[in-house]
């Protein structure tokens, strides 16, 4: 079964480099969906042995997701799994998410939610609740970690999703069309990883004021 | 003519000099500038003639005049947000379609 890493990125020419090369072992090909980044990002990838497909303005991370998903298909994907490009992802945990596509679920969300010994920064702990509870009043599916990066999904289940998302209500779009398509759901026990350089980053895309844009275009989703 | 009215006027007649040279340019289609001029006229003469919103305001049972026009202004502002967030959302959708597609398509020509 050819297992595709799908990398949406988005400048990120200081970490790409290092999460390709921890990939690698656990994936037959690397997808990289540059969505419109200005620095070296897409060159980086590249060198490294990545496909890049790069939108030619920043869209967002649903957009990247979706162009991602039509690579992968396009070029024979059996599994896909997604995964941050800062770093905040352990490749070494892919296999695990890959096993129960094989044992037969469509989609697999990494919980970051579940892990015993180590848990997020509180304020992120509070976000991603929140973010978990709307997702459930929304699209009547709960997830311990809705917003969770890093997921997989069967060759089957990307054939039947319909997604319009744009920026990161993507996350929680997914669970729309779990509810829809009714897919076999499960959810895997993942590290959660909080680097300076992530966190830095989080600051500017999964802020309070990121989040109500979010909830805001979720909202305009359902009813637009 | 109080010097409100005439102000008012006048800042209708600058907007009317902007779309028609809007016009002029072809940034507007014709049924866009026709509807908006017939618009701001009617603007002006419920400026100049205010009895007509009174007149408005008692067959409706609203008690000012001054309160029709708030109550329309407020409908009004709220269609219009109303149909700017659709045709942003339809602009957006068309714009990622098309990089969707030019990103695809450019590594099917380097491969």
């Amino acid at each position: 079964m050819k297992t595709i890493i799908l990398i949406p990125a988005f400048n990120e020419e200081k970490t790409i480099q290092k999460v390709i090369n921890r990939c690698q072992p656990f994936a037959d090909e690397i997808v990289v969906i540059d969505d419109g980044s200005k620095d070296k990002t897409s060159l980086i990838a590249k060198k490294n042995g990545a496909k890049v497909f790069k939108h030619e303005v920043n869209l967002g991370l649903g957009a990247a997701l979706i162009t991602g998903f039509e690579a992968a298909l396009k070029i024979g994907a059996d599994i896909v799994v997604t995964l941050d490009a800062d770093g905040q992802h352990n490749p070494e945990e892919v296999p695990k998410l890959v096993q129960e596509i094989k044992n037969g679920a469509q989609f697999v969300v990494g919980s970051r939610m579940k892990h015993k010994s180590k848990k997020m920064p509180a304020l992120r702990y509070f976000y991603n609740l929140g973010a978990n509870l709307i997702t459930y009043l929304l699209y009547g599916v709960w997830s311990s970690d809705s917003q969770s990066g890093l997921r997989a999904f069967s060759k089957d289940a990307l054939c039947k999703i319909n997604l319009n998302s744009q920026e990161m209500e993507v996350s929680s779009e997914f669970f729309k069309e779990v509810k829809k398509h009714n897919l076999v759901f499960k959810e895997v026990t993942i590290e959660p990883i909080y680097t300076k350089y992530s966190l830095s980053k989080g600051k500017t895309s999964q802020g309070f004021v990121t989040g109500l844009k979010t909830l805001a275009r979720l909202i305009l989703n359902k009813i637009i | 003519m109080i010097l409100f009215q005439a102000l008012l006027i006048f800042f209708i007649l600058v907007i009317i000099s902007r779309l028609i040279l809007r016009l002029k340019h072809q940034e507007i289609r014709l049924i866009y500038f026709f509807k908006w001029l017939l618009f701001w006229l009617i603007v002006i003469g419920v400026i100049i003639f205010p009895e007509i919103i009174n007149f408005l305001a008692r067959n409706l049972g609203i008690g000012r005049g001054v309160d029709v026009a708030i109550y329309f202004a407020l409908l009004l502002l709220f269609y219009f947000i109303f149909y700017l967030t659709v045709h942003i959302r339809s602009l957006e959708s068309k714009v990622t379609k098309l990089a969707r597609k030019i990103a695809l398509n450019k590594k099917d020509d380097e491969s």
